[in-house]
């Protein structure tokens, strides 16, 4: 399990070892946050919602 | 080993995930492509995958573009550029789908008021008013009167874009509260579920219809496929209606389906499916 830190809350979240670039993740403050990969390093930010051409 | 699998996406949703994990427990190497972090090289003097690309991007622009992009390449893609094209444009799949003998609502090609008006006098009031490329159920109007009419033909009219002007007026289908998605992987059609909303008429479930697990039936299942081949697209999440009369009627193939709730409420591991179909696919 790895950890990255919430930009919002500041707390940690816990990340599955096969975590990858781009993934969407719900915590526990209510934000959706997306995972960055950079080398060897994760952290997340806020995930900036839904474009206007979303969709299925 | 050399990669098998491109998986497109432009966020890795529980879907996305899901399908790598059905792609490791099959033994299929995979890389994902996210399109707005890669530039694509259109000369052939980069490879990307050397077997397949699945199309999993949320952007349907972005699935559109390098879906054709990619076959015009060279490649194979799940699903295909056109039929991707035919499915994302309600206009284009209505008429396509009608012409393979499956019922779908009526429906006019409208631009502007005058064909609307047009349209309303044949369809009668209510109709429904959609953009020809739209998704998750927005920009969907219902039309209750002239007024309604002229309304949204003025807003439709300071559009900038004139591929949005596109439209669709459409036979208003009493279906109740509920709509049915029907999930088709290959030849096989999978874990139908309503979509039931009380509060709305519209029951897509990004617009908080709940998802209840439905039977499948043969005339179902029947309609659902063909619905699939006819678009020709391989994976596909089929919206249909109950006709109070009696018989089922496509609305939508949908070409990067969505399936997080019919796997919850199914137990029917899509994922998986896809996963087995992807490996198929790899033998031909």
């Amino acid at each position: 399990m790895r950890k990255a830190r919430c930009p919002i809350c500041g707390f940690d979240v816990e990340l599955d070892d096969n975590v990858v670039e781009g993934e969407l993740i719900d915590h526990d403050c209510g934000v959706t946050l997306e995972v960055i990969v950079e080398g060897d390093n994760l952290s997340l930010k806020p995930f900036e919602g839904v474009g206007e051409d979303w969709g299925e | 080993m050399a990669t098998k699998v491109a998986i497109i996406h432009t966020a890795i949703r529980w879907e996305e995930k899901a399908i790598m994990r059905a792609l490791d427990r099959y033994g299929v190497s995979y890389v994902i492509f996210d399109p707005r972090k890669e530039p694509i090289e259109l000369s052939g003097h980069e490879r990307y995958v050397n077997d397949l690309f699945l199309q999993r991007s949320i952007s349907r622009t972005l699935a559109l573009t390098t879906s054709l992009l990619f076959e015009l390449m060279g490649y194979d893609i799940i699903n295909r550029g056109f039929p991707t094209l035919v499915s994302q444009n309600k206009v284009l799949a209505l008429a396509t789908l009608s012409r393979a003998g499956v019922s779908v609502p009526r429906s006019y090609m409208i631009y502007g008021y005058d064909s609307a008006r047009k349209a309303a006098d044949r369809l009668g009031m209510p109709f429904v008013y959609k953009p020809s490329n739209g998704s998750w159920g927005r920009l969907i109007g219902l039309i209750r009167d002239h007024e309604d009419l002229r309304m949204i033909s003025e807003f439709m009219d300071t559009l900038h874009d004139p591929f949005m002007k596109v439209s669709l007026a459409q036979q208003f289908i009493d279906k109740g509260d509920r709509d049915i998605r029907v999930t088709v992987v290959g030849d096989h059609a999978y874990a139908p579920i309503y979509r039931v909303n009380r509060d709305h008429w519209i029951t897509n479930t990004a617009r908080g219809s709940e998802a209840v697990a439905a039977e499948l039936d043969p005339e179902l299942e029947e309609i659902s496929i063909k619905a699939a081949k006819a678009i020709g697209v391989e994976i596909a999440g089929i919206d249909i209606f109950e006709d109070r009369s009696g018989g089922y009627i496509v609305n939508e193939v949908n070409p990067v389906p969505e399936f997080k709730n019919v796997s919850r409420v199914t137990g029917v591991d899509i994922a998986s499916l896809i996963a087995e179909y992807i490996v198929d696919r790899l033998k031909r």
